[in-house]
């Protein structure tokens, strides 16, 4: 126990964002609201701009966090410029300035457990290779979100 | 010489035809002027022996300064000036307001001190830039309504409708499931989609039209807005009001919503800081709304339109409506404040 779990979640992303020159990483974790409903909020992230993403609530299937929940799927926006109509519903690339982006599913068998996205604030073109690599930097976290969950 | 004559009676033709107001000026007085000018002479509030000294008549022209002012004047200035934009009464007419005219106004004679004064009448343009205003607004309004029965028909499509489905697929299974613990698991699982189902149903019918608005007035259903805002921006709204249950008229109300959410969409996507203040103040004779942050701002006369760009006109419209008035300030680095007032009691003298 020389780490708390936080901070070895955190070095991992910190790690995961080097790796791949993104500009911002964030992890997202189901949590529930006051009316027991479960939602989603970004709980771990790096380089972050400012902390308006610890306020942001995602419904499952709002959001990037919340449609790669529900769908259990990669999801990418290669221009949110063009391709985000609602920017309402994506909160994040509001707030940290995000442009081009991949988001994965961490999965515990067929169960989403957290989702992990990484984009950067200029236009990048975002191959499988990316999302590939995105999830293989991922597979050191699965174990300790056991953990979290406890 | 019968070309030079020529000339001449077509010069003189075109002074007497033409539709501008023509003043030949000679410091104070009226040397000649056209049939259009007697006209205008005869409709406006034009002082015949204070021509020159035309700010008697003139109500204020238009430049760099404003739409209707006095200062840097083109008679205190340059009197050589090509065009410019002035505004006259009507006689015997104060409802109609100031007509505005272009201008022309230039030294004929340096000796003899003779100006030449060219007036003409803008109205027309000015109705036609109103109707294409108009036009442009009309199209705002109509695409947003279009994009917001877009949003709606994609949630209720692809959202809604698909959980529905997979309740009803479920609740098929469980027909057909002859042991009881998988049954009540399977229930457990329509449950959920159900509740799930009522919850966006529930969010919908508030995005449209917040039941708190017609039940429980304009700051329960600011409040309440401004606690999803903040869940969905991420932003920290501190409102503050000195109403609690108060009603106003069912306009107000709406507009005074729709107005105050506009601008708080528009912080959060554009002021990049993580809080704003709305300010609902209701006095007795207006209602005043304030939104502010301390973002990124921008330059009001130079403005780089990120969104459709019509947001704020449309603010300008909802409460003009009502007759009132938006009025923006914004400078870059320092933040944005837009501020509505409301007129609570309609008065038949206001301007």
């Amino acid at each position: 126990m020389t780490l708390s779990l936080e901070q070895k979640i955190t070095d991992i992303l910190i790690e995961i964002r080097l790796q791949l020159e993104v500009d911002f990483v964030g992890l997202a974790m189901a949590a529930e609201n006051a009316d027991g409903e479960i939602v989603i909020k970004w709980k771990y992230v790096s380089n972050n701009r400012n902390n308006r993403y610890q306020k942001i609530v995602l419904q499952v299937g709002k959001g990037i966090a919340g449609i790669v929940w529900k769908t259990a799927r990669p999801y990418v926006v290669e221009d949110a410029k063009k391709d985000i109509q609602e920017t309402k519903d994506f909160p994040l690339t509001i707030t940290e300035q995000l442009v081009s982006m991949a988001a994965i599913p961490l999965l515990n068998g067929n169960e989403v457990q957290a989702v992990l996205l990484g984009g950067f604030r200029k236009k990048k073109k975002l191959n499988q290779e990316f999302i590939d690599q995105l999830i293989s930097l991922c597979t050191e976290i699965n174990p300790l979100l056991l953990e979290v969950r406890g | 010489m019968g070309v030079a004559m020529s000339k001449q009676k077509l010069i003189e033709a075109m002074f007497q035809k033409m539709n501008d107001a023509v003043f030949f000026l000679k410091r104070n007085e009226v040397l000649y002027m056209n049939p259009k000018a007697m006209e205008l002479i005869s409709k406006f509030e034009v002082d015949l022996f204070n021509m020159p000294s035309i700010c008697h008549v003139c109500n204020g022209m238009t430049n760099e300064k404003g739409y209707q002012t006095c200062s840097s004047c083109f008679i205190e200035g340059d009197k050589n000036l090509e065009s410019f934009q002035l505004f006259l009464a009507k006689k015997n007419d104060t409802n109609s307001g100031d007509i505005p005219f272009s201008g022309s106004y230039f030294l004929l004679d340096e000796l003899e001190e003779v100006n030449v004064l060219v007036l003409r009448n803008l109205t027309n343009q000015q109705e036609t830039e109103k109707l294409q205003y108009q036009k442009s607004l009309t199209e705002y309004v109509i695409h947003a309504s279009e994009e917001e029965r877009k949003r709606l028909s994609r949630e209720l499509h692809d959202g809604l409708a698909q959980e529905i489905y997979s309740a009803l697929i479920q609740l098929q299974s469980m027909r057909y499931t002859p042991d009881f613990d998988k049954v009540k698991e399977t229930a457990s699982k329509v449950e959920t989609i159900i509740v799930k189902s009522l919850n966006s149903i529930k969010s919908m019918a508030i995005d449209l039209r917040p039941a708190a608005l017609d039940d429980m007035g304009l700051y329960a259903a600011l409040k309440s807005y401004c606690k999803r805002y903040e869940e969905t921006f991420g932003m920290e709204v501190e409102l503050y009001s000195n109403i609690q249950s108060e009603r106003f008229d069912g306009n107000i109300e709406t507009m005074v919503y729709r107005v105050c959410t506009e601008a708080l969409i528009n912080a959060a996507k554009y002021a990049d800081v993580e809080q704003v203040v709305v300010y609902l103040l209701a006095g007795k004779k207006q209602l005043r709304v304030e939104v502010m942050d301390e973002g990124v701002g921008f330059d009001l006369h130079n403005i780089h339109v990120k969104g459709s760009g019509l947001g704020l006109r449309n603010m300008e419209e909802r409460i003009s409506l009502l007759g009132g008035k938006v009025s923006i300030e914004t400078s870059i680095g320092i933040g944005t404040k837009v501020l509505a007032v409301i007129p609570l009691e309609q008065e038949d003298n206001n301007d």
